[in-house]
């Protein structure tokens, strides 16, 4: 087994790296989640800042120079992108557990 | 002239109770411009205001400022606050909650048991500083006659010593007020720690629920 102490991400990690496939700024993800879920997720600003905080010391995304100081750009890390690819596998085995079962 | 700020003094741990204080007064038409335990607050339309508190402190201004700036563009109007900071939802329809699970609520007292911890340090080092300085050390508090140093105070008699005696009560007095209270402040600082650590236990408990 070795499985990283990270999983199973939470639903406000995964969708946070799934936003930052491509860079943005803070509020820039607050609006992709809230595209990418229809609505359905709510990501409340302060929880979103905390867990940039989380992500950046945990190294799953990084920053990248922006042209605004005032807004720091993030994007996911390869390692980010490592971990994301394993909690979708753990899902998908999940869903398939569940496709049988149901 | 109608009088357009008030100042209050109240000291608050229990975030939720504070929010909540602080949200009436609005209500009542007093917006808060300065926040605790000396609090100010200037008229405001006693309309419906969505104020919530975050604790967040910064090593550096261009964190802060990014951090304002951050809420700004997700509708929170930063009211007032260094440390604990107090936010006005811009479209309260939208967004009237700071924190969208309980988890990143609780971890705002996790960061006041920082900020306090930070602290803890200096005092005990004070406690040690004085402790070692000639006259009024800590272990004087245990014996306050070494607050004295009047040279042969203890062997005088009758009105010599009377005499002697108060005319270095007040100094006497003051040194043992320099060495209780850091020893003081240091255990005050811990019974804040533990209060806020079971404010923060109570606080996780209702995702659990």
């Amino acid at each position: 087994m070795n499985r990283s102490k990270l999983l199973p991400l939470t639903e406000t990690v995964y969708t946070i790296l799934l936003t930052l496939t491509a860079p943005a700024h803070g509020y820039a993800i607050l609006q992709r989640v809230h595209e990418l879920s229809d609505g359905d997720i709510r990501m409340a600003a302060g929880t979103l800042y905390g867990a940039l905080e989380t992500l950046v010391k945990n190294k799953l995304i990084e920053r990248v120079d922006s042209d605004d100081p005032r807004r720091k750009v993030y994007v996911i890390s390869d390692y980010g992108r490592e971990i994301l690819r394993e909690d979708t596998e753990r899902m998908r085995r999940m869903i398939s557990l569940a496709d049988q079962a149901l | 002239m109608p009088n357009n700020t008030k100042t209050k003094v109240r000291a608050f741990l229990d975030l939720d109770a504070e929010e909540a204080w602080v949200n009436r007064m609005a209500t009542d038409g007093w917006l808060i411009t300065k926040g605790g335990p000396i609090y100010r607050f200037a008229r405001a339309e006693p309309t419906h205001h969505v104020i919530r508190l975050d604790y967040r402190l910064h090593d550096r201004k261009a964190n802060r400022d990014e951090y304002l700036q951050f809420m700004a563009d997700s509708g929170w109007r930063h009211l007032a606050g260094k440390s604990k900071q107090y936010f006005e939802s811009t479209q309260p329809e939208i967004s009237s909650e700071l924190f969208s699970d309980q988890e990143s609520r609780s971890q705002r007292y996790l960061r006041m048991i920082k900020a306090f911890s930070a602290i803890l340090p200096w005092f005990l080092y004070f406690t040690w500083l004085t402790g070692r300085g000639a006259g009024y050390s800590v272990s004087a508090l245990l014996n306050p006659r070494d607050f004295f140093l009047t040279p042969g105070l203890w062997q005088m008699q009758g009105l010599q010593f009377q005499r002697h005696f108060y005319f270095e009560l007040p100094f006497a007095m003051l040194r043992g007020l320099g060495a209780a209270i850091w020893p003081i402040g240091a255990v005050i600082v811990v019974i804040l720690i533990v209060r806020i650590e079971i404010l923060r236990r109570a606080s996780k408990q209702i995702t659990d629920a």
